[in-house]
């Protein structure tokens, strides 16, 4: 067998075994949070409250908590996110901004969450006076994911073809209708499954909301925007470090730490599939 | 659009190919019937072929170089372009008949050869086939064209003969004799260019070449 | 009586530090076709591209001179681009039709006016369709994707795109290149026929094509308009030496 045959089979091979390490990774991993966890689970745990000081019941409050945080933190975040985008990618002048700009965006997309989570209490829990609550939280997240949201939509305005563009105003169009009209609606299938992604990464976020939002304990439902909530991944934590019964506590959050798992899942199940069905759809 | 341009060409050749054909009986039928004004006739006749020439020529090249034709087109205007020129050629061969014939008026000298009436018949159904036959493109008629020249050439020979004669036995006449040779000579010619055409046709027609009687190889 | 619908006069265009387009001075006659003919980087297309300002979207490009739509300077400081490139219209080397439906594409241009009422459209799109040869074949199914069609009905398309807008000319930018030579034949007698009501300037690269539908065409080199003159005579007796060399195909 000669030598480039040699070396070929070689590389395969360890590429082929990389592959199986990481599989067999995310496969113990899974068997291990299937195993502790699934024995909490019931139609109860979903949806009723923690009683007990936590060590029985549910883990309704934390579900509700996660969702208002990713609502608020979405709708601040995407419309903010894609007009940035749109104007990174169709004005982008004076030069001196757009290169300040960019480099937030990229200076943000790095930062730890933790630093999030100290900013977010310094600014919106203290200074605008918000105090630990939703609404705190809810922005602290939207800054987290704005990057995310601006890097994705770029692109996918970016890999619109540019002939569309071209053709759009030698028909007399003007920038804004181009965009409006023709970029927006063939990006958007994109920039949706990024909004989408960008949801399962918010839900799972704990330290930017530690100081920001979340609660150990709440006897009810958040009322309004200035209340504090629970959430998932904080509920874990807080289980762990916190909790005064471990024994019937860690159940407990394995048992949350398969929903936050399972709903992170979902959501990156749903992009995957939109993506591909955008994929076969595609006409250009 | 080339179909259009070549349609254009063809038309123009055609109503050449009519005013030439005038022109040609006109002026041998000056020969036996006295015509007003004969030469002059002919003459504005040939102004119009000359002009028409001139167009088709322009005409031929610009299609050419437009639209680039092959095969059939191509046969087809090239043809055209040659059968442009020999149509100024008879043109001209029918004024020389014409001014022959102004010399010759009134004079009943032509009488006496009898040849050359019928070299007038057969040289104007010499033309006028072929003239039809490259109209609607007929090789057969203009295989027929090409056999006829040599009953022709065989009547010049026999005129030429002739004449020899008459100017032997009348010379006062010679200047006469002179010119119905001459008018011989230029039936003769007319001949040989409607031959011309019906091998140009031929060639149109199907791609053969027959010039110069090689057809037999 | 000649006239002439657009015109530039001393053109220059620069890309950067690059001279492309030099004292360009081109007449177009209204209601004829004119070709720009030339070997690659002769600038034809960049020329092309300066009758509807196209190559203000290129950046540090800097022109000189001035093209004359009617009485008007298109590169006037005060001239509105939209209204000129509703005026000038474009179809580009590649079909580029929207991912809409057939009539959303065609109707596009006068959508974005927005002063067409909805039966307006529909006239409209019908009269483009009709015009670029299309209608039969597209009127049972202008809710259907544009994508769907074919390369050269495709392109008809942007040609009947185009045309909604009513335009005084119509640039095409080697329409046919990218087309197979049935689609080809078919767009080539559509410009004798739209050459009735609207203006074209067509570039290509193909001479025979410059040749069959031209009336004038204009011959580019290094940037410079070398030769414009009548077809007809430009392709039998070429004026310029470098003209006589292109079209017996010494180069390009």
């Amino acid at each position: 067998m000669n030598k480039r045959k040699l070396s070929n089979i070689l590389g395969t091979s360890l590429m082929g075994s990389m592959l199986l390490i990481t599989a067999i990774f995310l496969l113990i991993f899974l068997i291990r949070m299937f195993s502790k966890g699934f024995a909490v689970l019931s139609p109860e745990f979903f949806f009723s409250m923690p009683r007990n000081a936590m060590t029985e019941g549910g883990i309704w409050p934390a579900l509700v908590g996660t969702f208002l945080l990713t609502t608020l933190a979405m709708l601040v975040s995407l419309p903010l996110g894609i007009f940035t985008a749109i104007w990174l990618t169709n004005y982008a002048r004076p030069r001196w901004l757009v290169r300040i700009l960019r480099i937030a965006i990229n200076t943000l997309a790095g930062t730890p969450s933790i630093i999030f989570g100290l900013f977010g209490m310094a600014i919106f829990v203290n200074l605008m006076g918000f105090d630990v609550s939703l609404i705190s939280g809810g922005l602290t997240l939207a800054i987290l994911a704005l990057p995310v949201i601006i890097n994705n939509t770029e692109e996918a305005l970016r890999a619109v073809p540019v002939e569309f563009r071209d053709a759009s105003l030698a028909l007399g169009a003007t920038p804004r209708q181009t965009i409006m009209r023709v970029l927006m609606p063939a990006a958007l299938p994109n920039v949706l499954t990024g909004a989408i992604i960008s949801v399962g990464r918010v839900a799972g976020e704990t330290a930017p909301i530690m100081f920001t939002a979340a609660t150990f304990y709440s006897r009810r439902l958040p009322q309004g925007p200035g209340d504090e909530v629970m959430a998932l991944p904080y509920h874990i934590y807080a289980l762990m470090t916190e909790g005064t019964h471990p024994g019937s506590q860690v159940p407990i959050a394995y048992g949350t730490a398969l929903v936050l798992l399972l709903l992170v899942l979902l959501i990156s199940g749903a992009a995957i599939i939109i993506r591909s069905s955008i994929r076969r759809k595609r006409q250009w | 659009m080339i179909q259009d341009k070549i349609l254009e060409l063809k038309q123009l050749l055609m109503s050449e190919a009519s005013l030439v054909e005038k022109m040609v009986s006109m002026s041998i039928d000056g020969l036996y019937r006295n015509s007003e004004d004969l030469l002059n006739n002919v003459l504005s006749f040939e102004n119009r072929v000359n002009q028409i020439e001139l167009e088709l020529d322009n005409k031929c090249t610009a299609t050419i170089a437009l639209h680039q034709p092959e095969a059939r087109d191509l046969r087809l205007i090239l043809m055209i372009y040659r059968i442009n020129n020999d149509l100024e050629r008879l043109g001209d061969q029918a004024v020389n008949i014409a001014e022959s014939v102004e010399h010759l008026i009134g004079n009943p000298v032509v009488r006496e050869v009898p040849e050359l009436a019928e070299m007038k018949r057969a040289t104007l159904t010499m033309l006028r086939d072929s003239l039809n036959a490259f109209a609607t493109c007929d090789e057969t008629k203009s295989r027929e064209v090409c056999d006829a020249d040599n009953f022709v050439d065989e009547l010049n020979r026999r005129i030429y003969h002739l004449l020899v004669d008459l100017l032997k036995a009348d010379p006062l006449q010679t200047e006469r004799y002179l010119h119905l040779l001459r008018v011989a000579k230029n039936l003769e010619r007319i001949a040989d260019l409607s031959t011309n055409i019906a091998e140009n046709t031929i060639y149109m027609a199907v791609g053969k070449v027959i010039k110069h009687h090689n057809e037999d190889e | 009586m000649v006239n002439i619908q657009i015109q530039t006069s001393e053109l220059n265009l620069w890309f950067g530090k690059n001279h492309v387009l030099r004292d360009v001075n081109l007449p177009v006659h209204s209601n004829q076709v004119t070709a720009m003919i030339g070997p690659s980087g002769c600038g034809k297309s960049t020329l092309l591209r300066c009758f509807n300002r196209m190559n203000d979207l290129i950046p540090e490009t800097r022109i000189t001179g001035k093209i004359t739509l009617g009485e008007e300077d298109i590169y006037a400081p005060r001239a509105d681009v939209t209204t000129i490139r509703s005026r000038v219209g474009m179809v580009f080397q590649k079909p580029n039709p929207f991912p809409k439906s057939i009539f959303n594409n065609v109707a596009y241009g006068l959508m974005i006016q927005g002063k067409f009422p909805r039966h307006e459209l529909r006239d409209r799109v019908e009269e483009s369709l009709r015009a670029a040869w299309l209608w039969d074949e597209v009127k049972d199914r202008l809710n259907s994707s544009a994508m769907c069609l074919s390369g050269g009905q495709q392109q008809r398309l942007c040609i009947a795109r185009a045309l909604a807008n009513r335009p005084k000319v119509l640039l095409l930018d080697e329409p046919t290149s990218a087309l197979d030579p049935q689609s080809t034949a078919k767009i080539e007698e559509l410009c004798l026929e739209l050459k009735k009501s609207v203006t074209i300037l067509i570039v290509t690269h193909n001479v025979a094509q410059a040749g069959r539908i031209s009336d004038h065409t204009a011959f580019m080199y290094l940037g410079e308009l070398v030769e414009f003159d009548r077809t007809e005579k430009m392709f039998t007796v070429p004026a310029d030496k470098r003209t006589e060399a292109y079209l017996t195909g010494v180069f390009g």
